[in-house]
Formats: C-alpha cells, structure tokens, sequence
C-alpha cells in the first residue's frame, strides 16, 4: 500500500468519524472492470432442512453492468445492466427464455444497491440507515404491495464497502449474501459478459 | 279525361304502402343502415366454408377495441389505463375489459400448465430432449433454485423436479405477447421514451350499431377530455373497427346532407327561377320524396339492408331524377295535365329505358354495394317516373315559363347552330381516339377496394403505431385450417407449423400465431409424454438429489405421478378456459357458427393469424399432410384482384351496353339520327377519359363504371331534341335544367372523402359538362336532320 492510498483510506475513516451518518458517505462496489469480489450465498428455504450453499465472484463494470457469477455447486452467470438481465449457463450460452419480470425488476433493485444508486430506490423503499463507528447498516423496506408481497426487507452492511446482504422474504425464507474482496484476477471472461 | 282518376289513385295506394313500410321499420329499428365495409364486398373463396370462416373471423375480431395508453411516465400510464378500463366497464355495450393480469390470473396459469405439465412440451424443450441434453433440464432447476426469491419454484420442484411446468408457461408467455413486458400487472411497451400500457376490450353488441358507437365514443372523449384538463399528458392511441364503422357513419350522414341537399336546393331554386310559381315546387318535391322512398324500400327488400355508401351515392339521384318533372312543368302551351303528359310521355320512357340501363351496368358487377347502388337509382328512377305519370295529371297547374330563361336559351340556340359550333362538333369527333391511345399508353393503376372506405389519416395511422408497437397479428391475411374433428384440426394445424417456421426463416412473414403451439393434438401430447419420460428415466433427478433439492422419496413419488398421469390430455374445452386459450380462443372458429349447410364435411377451423406478411406474393395455399388444407385468405387483395378483372372487361361491357342502346334508337329514329343521339356521350366519354390522363388521376374501377351512366343520361338529352318537332326554346330549357342539376348532384359527389364515390362524381362531373355543351349543338343538327327527312310530310 503506498502513501497516497493510505492519505486516502485515512481520510475517509477520519470523514465518517466526524460526519456522523450520511448515505453519501457509503462506499459500495468500486465499478472498475479489473476488480472483483468472492461471494458466498446461504438460503433457508422453508421447503429445505439444509440451507443452499453457494459461492462465485462478481464485479461490477465501469459501464454499470454487474456480472454475478456462481461457481459452485454449478457455473451459472447473471448479467444486469440498465438495459436488463442476462443469463448464461454452465457452457456460458446464453438462456434467454427464462423471462420473469419480477425477476428483472428485482435485478434492477440489486444493480442500484450495489452500485451505490441509493436515490433510485427512494420511490419504492423507504430507507434506514445506523451507524456505530465506521460500520453503517442500512436496512430498506419495500413501499409497493408488489413488492411487499415477496419480500420484507434488504439489509446491507458495511464499512469501507460492503460486506454483507440479506434479504427477508414475505414466505418466510432468507439469504445471506458474505461479499470479500478477491485476491486473484478479475472474473474469468469478464469482458465478454459485459460486451454481451 | 277518363283514367286520370284511377291512376293518382293508385299512386296514393303506393305512397301510402311505402310510407307505412318505412315507418314500420323505423319504429322497430330496422332500417338496417350498414357501415360494415364488408358487405359491400363478394364473396372471395370458392370453399364457401373458408368464406364462413372468415366472416365469423371478422365478426370477432370486429368487437375488439385495442388501446394503447402514453405517458412519458410510466405510473401516469399506469393510472390513465385503469382510469379507461373503469370508463370502459361501465358502459353497458362493453362485454368484457382487460388490462391488469392479476394474481389470481397467474395462479390459474400456474395451475394450468401444472396439470398438463407432462403432455405440453416447448418447441426447445423438446429439441433438446429430442438430442438426450437431459442435464440442461438439472442445471436449469439448480440455477433457478440458487437464484433469489425461489421459495417458490424450489417447493415447486418436489413435485415437478424438472420444472417442466415452468418452462412451458414461460415459453408460452414469450411467444404470444413478443414486444409487451408484464410490469406490475399491467402489460407496457416502451418506445421513444414513451411508455405505452394496453388495454383490450370487447364489445356485446355489434361495432356497426349506431348506439354503441355513440356511446362508447362518448365514454372515451370525456376521458379524453379530462386528461387534458387535468394537465396529465396522457394520450389514446386506439383501433378497431367501432372507430372505423363511427368515423364511416359520421362522414356518410355528413355526405348525404351536402350531396342530397344541396341537390334538392339547386332543383328548387332552378325551379322557381325556370317556373315562377310554387305548384312546381311542390310536385318536384313529391316526385323526389316518392323516388328516394322507392329506392330505400326495394334496396332495404332485396338485400336486407341498405349499406351508408348507398345512401351517399344515392343522394345524387336527386339530380336526376328530376328530368320528368321538368319536362312535364316546362310545356307551358299545354294547358291539361293529361295532355302534357302524352306530349313527353315518350320522351320520357325512353329516357328512364336509357338511363336503366346505363344504372344496369353497376347491378351486373360481382360486388353487392354497386348494387345497391344500382337498385337504389333505378327504383328511384322508377318512383320519380311513376309520380309524374300517375299523379301529376290530376294537380291543376298554372306555371309560366321565365321570359328571361327562354330569351337565354333562344340566343344559345342560335349559338349552336353556329357554323363554328358545328366545326367544333366535327372537330370533337376525333376525340374518341385520342381517348383510346391514352388508355392503350398509360398502365392501369391497382385497384385498392379500400378506396371504398372513407379516409381518415389520423385513424389509420393511430392503427399503424399499434400495429408496430404490438406487433399484432393482421386481421385481414390469415391462413385457415379445416379438420372433421377438434383433433384431426390441431393436428392439421400442427402439420403446418414447420412449412409456417420456414417462410419466418425465409422473411416471407414476420411471425404467426397457432392454436396448436399451446393445444397440442392427443398424438402429439403422446410424443411429448414419450419424451419426457426419457427425461425421467435419466440421470437428471440424481443431480438434483445430489444438489440437495430433492429427496429419494420425493423424486420417487414425482415419476409415480408421471407415470399415473400417461392420459391425462388437454382438450379443447378445457384449453378454451384457461387464460392461455382465453386469449386466443379467437382463432378457434366454432362448428356452431359455420354454417348448416356445411355440417356434413369438415366441421371445425381455425385461423393462423400472421404478423407483417412481408413478401404476398410468396403466400400461398399448402397441404398439411393427410389430406389437409392450409387456405391463405386476404379478402383485400383478392377483392382487388376481382375488381382489376372486372375493369378488364368493362370496354366490352360498354361496348355492348351501347349497342343495345342503339338498337333501342334504331327502333325509333333513323339511323342517322339514332348515330347522332349516340354521338354525344361517346365523345363525352372520350372527354372524360382524355381529362382524367390530363390531370393525372389514376384510371380505376370507380372512374370508368360512370361512363354507363353517360351514355344513358347523354342519349337522353338527345332523345328530348329528337322528340321534339323543332328546336324549341322550352326544350332546350329542359334539358339545360336537367343537365345543370344532374352535373351539380353529380359534381357534389366528387366532395366525398370516400375515394371511390369521389372518383365516380369526378367522371361524371367531366363527361356530363362535356354533354351539356354538346347537346344543343347535335339538337340543331337532329332538328336539321329532321327537316331533310321529314320535309314532305311535316313542312
């Protein structure tokens, strides 16, 4: 770490410190097609005695397109961008026919949160946020029926960027996203799934 | 003078019947007044089945409404639709309104595609379970299970592992609604920054009656009228044939009022002027009401109905049928009616003989609306010829020709026995062969039966944007499949189904919609239910228990369910309610709505509605296999093609009317004469022909049926100076009145937004000047005629 990103990192620590709690001062994902995050997903479904278990990588683009890959327990990759959702399976062709527009509004949701385009759900969310020294938790609520009617509530947590997110589903299920930066490369094919 | 009497009597004896029929039937609403564009059309198939068909096709596709509601901003859409779906549903004509595709609605959908699960298979799913990619379906679960908000689907997989009823309702939804997204329930399309949500609705009762027209015209403007008020920017994109069949009727009373009218102004105007006195007045307008209510009565009789275009054209009949009583007013030296009445009796008769047949060559076309048109004009004729036969000698008269008209007329007669005038009637001799090398040097224009539709830009192109943004299927250009019964029908139509993705492949259509892509025949579901049973057999279920999705036990029970459910089939009547077969149950066609005559062979059909048909040309009849028939039907371009070869054939036709009219002249007068007689219209018609290349208008069907009438109105003019002793004054009023109204009534139609009565008011308004002009000066040259043959006996 040299001089300058440690002025940097200091700033920003000393800023929250005295700032208080501001949503402009949270750090999201960094949109840069080099870097990238491990993930590890664990859903309690209700129908399941076991929890799902899964884990990948994913990145966000400069170009604001979020590539959400799974590797285990199967290759599976989910682009959304602005435009709309993309799906590819283990052989990374595309699966288009999957169409589902809850699916896609939901994708557009978790794009602006990683993003960090919190004003973009000011209309459908009402938005909390705590903090407790540089650790913040911002927790949303859905305002539509639409919405209400699957889910409950999104949680982030985070300090220096993001670090945790669940969602609370109506029907009672839950997922816990754990997000930690990678040390290796960006995402395998990572240009060709934006450039999709 | 005996007879006169019984005759006026029996004059009041019809009048009376006539009036008592029309009041009838407009106390019981049955006045049948027509705006349906089709019943003016023939029949197009020679399967009169397939006509059936498409004439329960377009009644049904006749009662949709289609909106498309815009907004820059997509919940003002939003809420502008459901303010127009409430306006809708409480219109009483209004059966049913769809906008929001509720919750409920996907749970019955849900359960649909659940049931038949195992016998419905996509054309993708079964490609690859066709090429054993039994993994794809695995994958497909595990992945959709890791994805967020799968409670559902993961509960969903423990009794359909594969998700098969998921994918089939997806593939279903994909495939029918292509540029529509669900988005909160609503259905949106998205263009130029412009949402647009769609609301559909049906109509209860026909879009051709005039209250629901009005009513529902109503409920939308006001609505209209609101968003405008209340600053909400949101606009109404509509179609369906209500604003058609609405904008059709508006135009046609508008029409009839300046065409009829403005007629009847001009004749009573002519006949103060001409007459000075308000006897005239009074009988002209008898003679017009009885005609007018003749036609209306004998149309409303023969076909049931009298179709608005009817109506328009009819108005100028006015002007025609006008002559007798001008005739009869103008022997003023004639003091009894019953001598007037001998004095032009022939005259007259042989004019209403002409002019019948000129009408006659409208009432030979294969197409009911010329018909009507000429039943309504020949009848009224016929009225207006009776009335002064029958009624007009017992009215005592005491009009007085004008001097001032007389003197005029005088000096246009020594105007026309000018050497000049004569040297310009040679000259015009030569006309008719110009006429002919400009028809033989310019190409025929394609006759469009659309033409027979009032023009409205706004309406079309307010169609045209929805078209595009739907991407719907034509209403006009569909293929039609037979089958003796429900089975032997999807299985015809699913026969289609590859010649079908062919001409897709090839550009030839865009797309198409087939019954069969979501109700597959029993042999088909047997497939399907043979293929899936691969799939149940494979190694697919263990990657699912080894992702831990599924137990032992679980998958166990499913394939016990699989293999329990082997007959379970979808069939028609249980397709028709779910909310797949709701939506395109307008391509099913009923055997109870076919007609009874056909019940002995193929009963039932559908339709395989097509979008954008690119290339026509391409488009043709196939075979479906086992003996089945995929019938293209495109009533518009086959209507044109009839009307092309009609034209065809109309030079020979006229040809052949004037011969018959000659004859009748040979019967009469001397051959010098009957040639003169027929001279005029033959170079009015040649005029006509001439002027029309001249000003550019594109020769079609409707410019050329008017020369008929030409020739009948021309060689009447020439009967009235050939019956006449010498070229008198008050004759050449006569026909100088009747052919300024006859021209006028004709002129106005040319005012008409209805391209083909446009085009017909346009040949007559050329030819008929053209007859005017001619008439007195081949008058002088019959009077001369006359002297040199008749000089012996009558000098």
């Amino acid at each position: 770490m040299n001089i300058r990103s440690a002025v940097i990192f200091l700033a920003s620590t000393l800023s929250s410190v005295s700032f208080a709690c501001e949503m402009t001062d949270l750090k999201f994902l960094v949109a840069d097609d080099a870097m990238h995050y491990e993930f590890t997903q664990s859903k309690t479904v209700a129908a399941l005695s076991q929890p799902l278990i899964s884990s990948g990588v994913m990145g966000l683009s400069k170009a604001q397109q979020l590539v959400w890959q799974t590797l285990r327990p199967l290759k599976s990759t989910l682009v959304i961008s602005a435009e709309g959702l993309k799906q590819f399976n283990r052989n990374d062709e595309l699966v288009n026919d999957m169409e589902n527009p809850i699916a896609t509004e939901l994708a557009q949701v978790f794009l602006s949160l990683l993003s960090g385009d919190t004003k973009a759900l000011d209309a459908t969310f009402t938005q909390k946020l705590t903090c407790e020294n540089e650790n913040w938790h911002l927790s949303l609520e859905p305002i539509e029926d639409e919405l209400k009617n699957i889910l409950t509530t999104i949680a982030l947590d985070g300090a220096a960027r993001i670090e945790k997110i669940s969602f609370a589903e109506t029907r009672g299920d839950n997922t816990e996203i754990v997000l930690s930066p990678a040390l290796e490369g960006p995402v395998e094919n990572f240009a060709t799934y934006v450039g999709n | 003078m005996s007879g006169i009497k019984p005759r006026a009597f029996l004059w009041c004896l019809l009048a009376l019947l006539l009036g008592a029929y029309l009041i009838t039937l407009a106390k019981n609403n049955t006045l049948n007044l027509d705006s349906n564009i089709l019943s003016l059309l023939p029949a197009t198939e020679a399967d009169p089945a397939v006509e059936q068909a498409f004439t329960n096709f377009s009644e049904q596709t006749m009662r949709r409404l289609v909106f498309l509601v815009a907004n820059t901003d997509k919940a003002a859409a939003m809420r502008s639709a459901d303010e127009l779906a409430n306006a809708l549903q409480t219109n009483r004509f209004i059966e049913s309104v769809e906008l929001k595709r509720g919750t409920s609605d996907q749970a019955t959908t849900g359960d649909f595609f659940f049931r038949h699960r195992h016998h419905l298979l996509s054309k993708s799913d079964q490609a690859l379970l066709a090429a054993g990619d039994f993994t794809a379906f695995s994958d497909q679960a595990i992945q959709q299970a890791y994805a967020p908000f799968s409670g559902g689907l993961i509960a969903l997989l423990q009794n359909d592992p594969f998700l098969l009823s998921f994918r089939n309702a997806t593939a279903t939804a994909s495939n029918n609604q292509q540029s529509l997204a669900l988005d909160d329930g609503y259905l949106v399309a998205q263009d130029d920054g412009d949402y647009y949500v769609l609301v559909t609705a049906e109509l209860a009762r026909s879009s051709f009656d005039q209250e629901v027209q009005l009513e529902t015209l109503a409920g939308i403007s006001s609505l209209e009228a609101n968003w405008s008020a209340s600053a909400n920017d949101s606009r109404l994109i509509r179609t369906g044939a209500l604003f058609y069949a609405a904008h059709a009727y508006e135009t046609a009373r508008r029409e009839v009022n300046i065409i009829g009218g403005g007629s009847m102004v001009l004749v009573l105007l002519l006949m103060l002027l001409a007459f000075r006195s308000v006897g005239p007045l009074i009988l002209v307008s008898i003679a017009l009401g009885f005609g007018v209510a003749t036609g209306f009565v004998l149309v409303r009789l023969l076909f049931g109905e009298v179709h608005l275009l009817t109506l328009v054209f009819g108005a100028s009949l006015i002007g025609v049928a006008e002559d007798y009583a001008f005739h009869y007013f103008a022997l003023e030296e004639e003091r009894s009616g019953a001598a007037r009445l001998k004095h032009i009796l022939p005259a007259i008769s042989l004019g209403l003989l002409t002019c019948v047949i000129g009408y006659a060559a409208l009432l030979v076309t294969p197409f009911p609306g010329l018909q009507q048109m000429a039943v309504f004009s020949i009848s009224g004729l016929i009225g207006a010829y009776l009335t002064v036969v029958l009624l007009f000698p017992v009215i005592p008269l005491h009009d007085k020709n004008s001097p001032w008209l007389l003197a005029l007329c005088k000096r246009l007669i020594a105007l026309s026995s000018t050497k000049g005038a004569r040297y310009g009637f040679y000259l015009a001799l030569v006309f008719p062969l110009f006429a002919l090398a400009s028809l033989y040097y310019t190409e025929n224009a394609p006759e469009d039966v659309r033409s027979f539709q009032a023009l409205n830009a706004e309406l079309l192109s307010q169609e045209e944007s929805i078209q595009n943004l739907l991407n719907a299927p034509a209403a006009n250009q569909f293929y039609l499949v037979k089958g003796a019964s429900p089975d032997e029908l999807l299985t015809n139509l699913e026969a289609a189904e590859d010649k079908l993705s062919a001409m897709v492949a090839a550009d030839v259509i865009d797309g198409f919609v087939n019954i069969a892509g979501s109700l597959p025949s029993v042999e088909q579901q047997m497939r399907n239910y043979e293929l899936y049973s691969n799939l149940y057999n494979s190694d697919a279920g263990r990657a699912l228990i080894d992702a831990g999705l599924l137990t032992e036990e679980q998958l166990a029970k499913a394939k016990t369910a699989f293999e329990s459910d082997s007959q379970n089939y979808l069939d028609a009547a249980e397709w028709k309610t779910s909310p797949i077969g709701k939506e395109l149950a307008y391509l099913w066609l009923d055997p109870a709505a076919q007609t009874q005559a056909d019940n002995n062979s193929s009963g039932y059909a559908a339709v395989i509605a097509l979008r954008n048909v690119k290339q026509l040309d391409q488009m043709a009849d196939f075979a479906t296999g086992a003996g089945g028939q995929a019938v293209f039907v495109d009533k518009v371009s086959t209507v044109n093609s009839m009307l092309s070869a009609y034209r065809h054939n109309i030079g020979w036709l006229l040809f052949v009317t004037c011969s018959l009219i000659f004859v009748i002249l040979l019967w009469r007068y001397r051959l010098h004469k009957a040639l003169l007689i027929l001279t005029v219209p033959v170079i009015a018609i040649s005029t006509t022909v001439i002027v029309l290349a001249l000003i550019g208008e594109n020769l079609s069907l409707f410019h050329v049926l008017p020369f008929f009438l030409l020739v009948g109105l021309g060689v009447d003019f020439g009967i009235f100076f050939a019956e006449d002793g010498s070229l008198s004054s008050s004759t050449l009023l006569t026909v100088l009145l009747s052919a300024l109204t006859t021209l006028f009534s004709f002129g106005l139609l040319t005012l008409s937004t209805t391209l083909a009565i446009h085009s017909f008011g346009l040949s007559m308004l050329i030819g008929l000047t053209c007859d005017l002009l001619l008439s007195p000066i081949a008058g002088n040259m019959l009077v001369k005629q006359r002297e040199f043959t008749h000089a012996g006996t009558t000098g």
